[in-house]
Formats: C-alpha cells, sequence, structure tokens
C-alpha cells in the first residue's frame, strides 16, 4: 500500500506510530480468522524454533571452547606452576645431599641439580609469556625470575667453598638453602595457588548447566505440542507430518544434547579429579617430601641440627599427617577412587612411614655425635637407609603423578570429543524443526485456499 | 485442554457415584489405607537418610600447635572444661600440629584445601583470617557475632572479621613490650630518641648493648618495622583495607630509624640474625638495656637461672612524639573448618571459649596467656599480675596487622625490602618504600 500525499507528508513519528498501530489491527484481523491465526502460529514456531537452535548451539559452543582452554592453557599452566615448584624444592635437596657425598658420587646430582634449575628456569618462562605484563601474578613471576640466579650464585660460592675445604661452604650453603626455601618456594606456592584457583573457575564455566538452552527447549516442545493439540480440536485430524517432523527435530536435539552433555561431563569431572588428586594431593606431597628431605640432610651439616630436625617433622606432617589420615597423602587418599590408584597411595604412606623410622635411626646416630654412620645412614645405600626409603617415596608419588597425568589427558579428550558436531547438528537440526513447523502449517493453510 | 480434565473428573465422580454405596466404602477404606502406607514409607525413608549433625562425629577435633597441645598444656586444660560440661558429648580432642606457625598453617592450608573433614576446629595466627577465608575454608559465624562482638576486646574482635563476616572468635592476645633494665634506668623513655639518647649512654657505660629486637627476615622483623610506622603515625591501608595509605613521611622515619640505630650501634650485634628467643637469651644474660619482645618472656626472666631478675620492668613502647603508644597485636583466633563434620558442635565449642570468663581466667592465670575478653581484665587477681596489667593498658592501642587474604606475601615482601634498606643492604630506604608501595597497590587492585 503506498503511502497518500496526505500520509507522506505527515511528520515521521506519527507516520511510524500509524503504522505500528496499523500492524498491530492487522494482526488483530488475522487472528479473528484462522487462517491468520495459522500464519501468527507457524511465524512463532519457526521463530521459537530457530532462537532455540542459536541458543543451544551457542551454549555447547561456550562450554567446550571452555574445555579446550583447560586442555590447551590453563591445564598446563596449574601442571607448570607445582613443577616449578617441585623442580626448585628438589634442586634444594640435592645440592644440600652433594655436601655429604664424596666427590665421585656427585656427577649424578650435579646433573639433576641443573636439570632441576633448568626446568624451573622454562616453566616460569613459559608462565611469564602466559600472564602477561600486569598483576600479581606477573610480579610473582619476575620476582622468582629475578632471585633464581641469586640463588644459583650462592650454591656455586658454597660448592666453591666446600671443595676449598673452606668452613664457610656449609654456611653458605644455608644461606642458599634459606632463601630458597623462605622467600623462592613461598612465592612459588602464591604462584600455584593462583593457577589453581583459574583453573577451578574455568572447570566451573566449562561444567555449568545450560539452562537456557534446556528451558528454551522445552518451550519449543511445549508450542509445538500445543499447536498440534489445538490443530486436532479444530480440524479432528491427528497427524500433520510437518509438525511431527518438527517435534521429533527438538525431541531429538533434547535427548541428543542431554545424553552427550552428561557423557561430557562425566569425563569433565574425572578430568578435574584427576588434575585436582596432583595439585592438592600428590604434588603436595612431592613437595613435602623434598622439602622434608633438604631438611634432612642440612641437620646433619649443620651444628645446631635443632631448627633442621623440627623442620623435618613439619614437613613429614605436611606430607602425611597421622599416617596417612591427614596431610597431602590423606588428601590423595581422598582422590584415588579406583584400586589402582588407592594401592599406589597407601604404598607412599607405607613409604613414608618406613622414612620416619630411618630417620629415626639417623637422628639417634647424629645425637650421639656418631656422625659417619648417621650420614651413611642417610645418604648410603642402606636398605634400612634414610636415601632408600626417600627414593623410593620419590619415585612412588612421581609415577602416580604421571599416571593421573595421563589420566587428566585421557578424560578431558574424551570429553570434547562427546562435544564433538553437537553445535552443528543443533543448528541443522533447529533448520529441519523450523522447516518441518512451516511446512505442516504451510499444509493447513492451504486447506483455506 | 481444560476442557478434557474436566470431563475426565466428572467421568470419575459420576462413575463412583454410580457405584453401590457398600462397594464405595471399600474404595474408601483401601484408598486411606495405601495412603497410609505410602506416607508412612515416605517418612521412614525421610528419617533413615538423617541429619549430618545427628550422625556425625562423636568427637571434635582440635589443631593446636605443638607447644600448646602438650597434655599439660593450655589447649587440654580448655578442652577438659569442656568436656566435663558435656559428658554425652562431643568431646574435644586435641590434635597436635607442628610447633612454628607457618608449618601450622601449611598443614591446615593442605587439608582445608581438599575440604577433608580431619579437624573441627582451628587454632588461626590471627592474621590469617582474610586468606582462609577467602579460600573458602571456614564457617561463617555470623550467627554468634552478637555475642562475640559484645564480650571481646575491640582489636581483638575486628582481627576475626574480613569482608564483613565474624570468621573466627578471639581466643588469646598478646602485645608488645618494652623490657628495661632498672638498674641501668631512671624510668622508662617514652619517644624513641630518648630511648636511643638512655640506651647509648647505659650501654656504653657498661659496655653491653643498647637494645634488642627482632631483626631477622622473618615475620617479626615486619612487625617490629610496623610498631615504629605505628609509632609515627603512618599505617599499610586505611580503615577499611580498601587504600594503600602507606605515606612516605612515616614509613620512611619508621625504616631511617631502624638504619640509623643499625649504624650508631644502637641495635646490638647480631641483631639481623635475632628472633624472639635470641632477643630474650641477650636481655636474660645481662647483655643489653633494652628488649622489644612479647609478654611470654617475663617468666623466663624472673626465673632461677636469670641474670635480670629483679633487676627489670616493663613498660609499653614508645613513640616518636610521645603521645601514647602502640604494639602490633598478636595472638590467636579459633574458627571452624567448613568441612567439619558437626559445625554445630564446634561452633559452641569456640562460643563458649571466646565468651566465657572462667576459660579466659584459666588461660592468663595458669597460662599466662592473653585474655581477649575486656572483663577479664578487671579481675582483682589479674590486676594484681605486673604483665596481665600492662597488657590490659596497651590492648585498647593495639593495632592488628591487615586482615588481608594476601598478607603472608605482604609481609614477605616488607621483609625483603626493609631488611636490606636497614641493614646495610644496598636498597636505599626511599626505593624500598616505593617498592613497598607499588606492591600493596597491587594487591589492593586483584583483592
Amino acid at each position: 500500500m503506498t503511502p497518500t500525499s496526505a500520509e507522506r507528508t505527515r511528520p515521521r513519528l506519527a507516520r511510524t506510530r500509524g503504522s505500528i498501530r496499523r500492524q498491530l489491527e492487522r494482526i488483530e484481523l488475522e487472528w479473528s480468522q484462522t487462517p491468520g491465526k495459522l500464519r501468527l502460529a507457524r511465524a512463532l514456531l519457526v521463530f521459537v524454533c530457530l532462537l532455540t537452535g542459536l541458543v543451544a548451539a551457542t551454549s555447547v559452543r561456550v562450554r567446550a571452547d571452555a574445555q579446550r582452554e583447560i586442555d590447551r592453557r590453563t591445564g598446563p599452566l596449574s601442571s607448570n606452576a607445582i613443577e616449578t615448584y617441585r623442580s626448585l624444592a628438589d634442586a634444594d635437596a640435592t645440592v644440600a645431599t652433594e655436601f655429604l657425598l664424596g666427590r665421585n658420587e656427585l656427577s649424578d646430582l650435579r646433573a639433576r641439580y641443573d636439570a632441576d634449575i633448568g626446568r624451573a628456569a622454562s616453566s616460569l618462562a613459559r608462565a611469564g609469556t602466559q600472564a602477561g605484563e600486569q598483576g600479581l601474578t606477573a610480579a610473582r613471576i619476575a620476582d622468582i625470575s629475578a632471585l633464581l640466579p641469586i640463588y644459583t650464585g650462592l650454591v656455586e660460592q658454597a660448592r666453591a667453598n666446600h671443595s676449598r675445604g673452606s668452613s664457610e661452604g656449609v654456611p653458605s650453603l644455608r644461606q642458599a638453602s634459606d632463601l630458597m626455601q623462605s622467600t623462592i618456594l613461598r612465592r612459588a606456592e602464591a604462584l600455584m595457588r593462583n593457577e589453581t584457583k583459574r583453573l577451578d573457575s574455568q572447570y566451573e564455566r566449562a561444567g555449568s548447566v545450560p539452562v537456557s538452552a534446556l528451558v528454551l527447549g522445552a518451550v519449543n516442545l511445549a508450542v509445538l505440542l500445543s499447536v498440534q493439540v489445538l490443530l486436532f480440536f479444530k480440524t479432528r485430524r491427528v497427524f500433520n507430518a510437518g509438525l511431527l517432523a518438527s517435534t521429533a527435530a527438538v525431541l531429538g536435539v533434547l535427548l541428543w544434547g542431554m545424553m552427550v552433555f552428561s557423557m561430557s561431563h562425566q569425563d569433565l569431572e574425572r578430568s578435574h579429579q584427576h588434575s585436582q588428586s596432583v595439585t592438592d594431593g600428590l604434588g603436595q606431597a612431592q613437595i613435602a617430601s623434598l622439602q622434608a628431605r633438604g631438611s634432612e640432610v642440612l641437620s646433619l651439616l649443620a651444628v645446631d641440627s635443632g631448627s633442621y630436625e623440627q623442620g623435618f617433622s613439619a614437613r613429614m606432617a605436611r606430607l602425611s599427617r597421622n599416617d596417612g589420615a591427614g596431610g597431602a597423602l590423606g588428601v590423595a587418599r581422598s582422590f584415588a577412587k579406583d584400586g589402582e590408584r588407592r594401592a599406589s597411595v597407601e604404598a607412599a604412606v607405607v613409604e613414608a612411614r618406613a622414612w620416619l623410622t630411618a630417620h629415626g635411626r639417623v637422628s639417634l646416630l647424629r645425637d650421639a655425635k656418631r656422625y659417619e654412620e648417621a650420614v651413611a645412614l642417610a645418604v648410603g645405600n642402606d636398605r634400612a637407609g634414610s636415601a632408600t626409603a626417600f627414593n623410593q617415596l620419590d619415585t612412588t608419588l612421581a609415577t602416580a603423578v604421571a599416571l593421573e597425568r595421563t589420566a587428566f589427558d585421557r578424560d578431558i579428550g574424551q570429553s570434547q570429543g562427546a562435544l564433538a558436531g553437537l553445535p552443528a547438528g543443533t543448528v541443522l537440526l533447529a533448520c529441519v524443526s523450523a522447516a518441518g513447523a512451516a511446512r505442516g502449517i504451510g499444509q493447513r493453510l492451504e486447506e483455506y485456499r | 485442554m481444560s476442557r478434557l480434565a474436566a470431563e475426565a473428573a466428572s467421568a470419575g465422580l459420576s462413575g463412583f457415584r454410580g457405584c453401590h454405596h457398600r462397594f464405595r466404602i471399600r474404595m474408601v477404606r483401601s484408598f486411606i489405607r495405601w495412603a497410609a502406607l505410602l506416607t508412612a514409607s515416605a517418612l521412614v525413608a525421610m528419617s533413615c537418610s538423617g541429619s549430618p549433625e545427628h550422625g556425625g562425629g562423636a568427637e571434635l577435633v582440635w589443631a593446636v600447635g605443638a607447644i600448646d597441645a602438650k597434655p599439660d598444656g593450655s589447649a587440654q586444660a580448655v578442652a577438659d572444661l569442656w568436656n566435663n560440661g558435656h559428658p554425652n558429648g562431643p568431646m574435644v580432642r586435641i590434635e597436635a600440629l607442628p610447633q612454628s606457625a607457618d608449618d601450622q598453617r601449611q598443614v591446615m592450608a593442605i587439608e582445608l584445601n581438599a575440604g577433608l573433614g580431619g579437624l573441627d576446629i582451628l587454632t588461626l595466627d590471627l592474621v590469617w583470617t582474610g586468606e582462609f577465608a577467602e579460600n573458602g575454608w571456614l564457617a561463617d559465624l555470623t550467627s554468634i557475632r552478637g555475642q562475640i562482638r559484645e564480650v571481646s576486646l575491640p582489636a581483638p574482635f575486628r582481627s576475626a572479621v574480613w569482608g564483613g563476616k565474624l570468621w573466627a572468635v578471639p581466643y588469646t592476645s598478646d602485645v608488645g613490650f618494652l623490657y628495661y633494665r632498672t638498674d641501668l634506668v631512671d624510668k622508662p623513655p617514652t619517644t624513641w630518641d630518648d630511648l636511643m639518647k638512655v640506651g647509648m649512654d647505659a650501654g656504653r657505660k657498661r659496655g653491653i648493648a643498647p637494645f634488642v629486637g627482632q631483626g631477622a627476615q622473618y615475620e617479626g622483623l615486619v612487625v617490629n618495622y610496623l610498631e615504629y610506622l605505628w609509632a609515627g603515625g603512618g599505617d599499610l591501608f586505611d580503615r577499611d583495607g580498601k587504600e594503600v595509605r602507606f605515606d612516605d613521611k612515616p614509613a620512611l622515619q619508621a625504616v631511617e630509624f631502624m638504619r640509623n640505630a643499625r649504624q650508631t650501634g644502637l641495635y646490638a650485634p647480631g641483631f639481623s640474625d635475632m628472633r624472639e628467643e635470641d632477643a630474650r637469651k641477650v636481655f636474660q644474660s645481662g647483655n643489653a638495656v633494652f628488649m622489644r619482645n612479647w609478654p611470654y618472656a617475663y617468666k623466663e626472666l624472673v626465673s632461677q637461672g636469670s641474670k635480670v631478675a629483679g633487676k627489670f620492668n616493663i613498660a609499653p613502647l614508645p613513640t616518636f612524639d610521645g603521645n601514647g603508644t602502640t604494639s602490633a597485636l598478636g595472638g590467636n583466633n579459633l574458627a571452624v573448618s567448613r568441612s567439619s563434620d558437626n559445625p554445630k558442635a564446634a561452633k559452641e565449642f569456640v562460643e563458649f571459649v571466646a565468651t566465657t570468663p572462667g576459660v579466659q581466667l584459666l588461660l592468663a592465670k595458669q597460662h599466662s596467656l592473653g585474655p581477649t575478653m575486656a572483663s577479664v581484665y578487671g579481675d582483682p587477681d589479674l590486676a594484681a599480675d605486673p604483665v596481665m596489667a600492662l597488657r590490659g593498658r596497651i590492648l585498647p592501642q593495639a593495632k592488628t596487622r591487615p586482615p588481608t587474604p594476601e598478607w603472608s606475601e605482604i609481609s614477605d615482601e616488607i621483609q625483603q625490602h626493609i631488611f636490606p634498606a636497614y641493614n646495610g643492604g644496598r636498597e636505599q630506604p626511599e626505593e624500598a618504600i616505593k617498592a613497598i608501595r607499588a606492591f600493596l597497590k597491587l594487591t589492593v587492585v586483584e583483592g
């Protein structure tokens, strides 16, 4: 209907208001007649079907993206942080052990120390690029990176003093160790905590229930069903192929979506558990045992063994309080649901106990001033010695951590795989349901011509 | 739709009406029987699932640091008071944690983070409130906030609040004392400059160190530094902890005083290695004129082997302008773990400890621990005790370290900069203050 010249001269707003009113009047006119109702119903149905498809596809997409982030970025970053911490603690314990050994046994330890420092430095570099320029995380990373060369410098100085036979050897080693334990490692711990928190919130995002999609899907179904029921009452015809197809498509999406989503969710949860098992349990156990080892060795080097002995007890408590009821191993135990993982945690608890016993013997010898025997028991190959016990525990924990990491990779992969194709499929089925609805109602409309 | 439903209903009813009345009665009776059976089974099912509080632990585990966890220690005495009053349980059992505060924090952090339910009540250093609360490890104690507020002193109470909520109850309190030699000093100085003058004179005369305190690179150094900062009217944050204050003038004055003290020999040799026990030993052997330390040292100093027994006294710490005093607040709070099996009983226990005068008096009289209940300081026995009396004088003016979750990192940062700045390291005081301020700003932004 082309506007008359009079209408054209009317001011724009009045014209728009006039056209809105005319639209509403038109709709009322349509509604009063059956074909009009049908046309409106068709428009509404198509709109709802497409909207549901869009919202559902987006919800899935968002969660799939979050999962990919976990797989590619936040997951690795979190284990990066814990690796940094562990490498640094290992370096410190290794250096202290060097001082107790004879010259010819040093090369292995030196290699281990160098590998540790290298690993820590590269983990920090990786974390640095991820963290960006600003913020507390970047400050912490910068701090650790700046302190690391100071530490290695002190270690070199201590080694030089020691090989010269100078009495400054042990005190300078203590200086290095104090720097590591009280400053560097605390920053590394804060870094680790930060990354873990970030990972947790990423998991929350990835695993949240897509409420809007579900609600819209239910609404979509309801509208479809009510249209079909109304048509039944009007036309006394039960089956309308188009509308049935549309309903089937919507139901299909809903059922497929729910099934696939719950499968993915299960895998996601499992991957979270595996990750937490390391960050909160096994990883902490590794760190506590390394720091305990450092304290043990330093208690044999330093004249005032008292504070190092205290440090050893405290760290063992952190490792396994009350023989596995608490501490890091207690946490690991709470995460170990199946037989194999449970077995390795129990083995670790037993080995920790064995180490405590061995250490008791070392302390007795040390306090009785039988230093050479104490050292031999602490770093030698004696089956009943603390070196054997510590190394065994270290290996058990490393194996357990590796198992968890493999399981994490597998589960996050499976979780992503389950969602594959769902966004595209949702959009496709939404179009099918829209088309079906349009066709179905179109058929009824034809009867009015 | 509704027409269908109405038709169905009327069909049913007419069907019922159409029955012979005896059948009707039987139908009604069987209906009632079925309804009763269903209701009964539902009730049984509900009661079987039970409420966690009834099924929960028959004991409450209280985590305490090694020193106080001894069988004849303060914690056991408090637990006994509760256990005697609760013969039907739940009983409180002490669980010993490592000795140093840092190690205690580590052990608790690991378990609370994973939600292990092994610990119900936690003994927290008062600077951990923000961190533990922010990490979601503590149960909200808002339900008992009123009762706690009523009886506790303001500074200890404030140390238990974070984000507007109450997360712990005050348990013990500590303040810094100035110990001084009565045979060398007439009356305790009220300004730091006075202390410097008097201390250097007396020290030179006797050939002993003028002053010992906590100068090693650890939390104690931060406490000492903050006391100088507050003594000059400065602070780290504003009241709400939202904005950084740390003005140049008091911050620089504090670190420059320390630097000066080391250079002129006010601080004893070895000051930069000293913690509480080291300082006490020096003073106890008669080798210092003044000492800054916590009240715990008093008992040792008056004991048998002490060379200064009868030759020393205690006083509030000086300020820079001579007005009033200030001190860092120390001590412990008690909190309830969020993963506790029996939170209701645990909350009752902590409320009991914080609001029962008997408990606080026991801690004060038998174990020389500073109470946090205001009313207890009015007790005549306590008022007669010089240590308790001085605690009571200083407490109202004591200041808490900011209860922010980032406190341990802020403390680290302050240690890292103040230590070299006063100890002749390469850091200049101005650089140190600037670096600390920058770090404080970072924590506020991300907090």
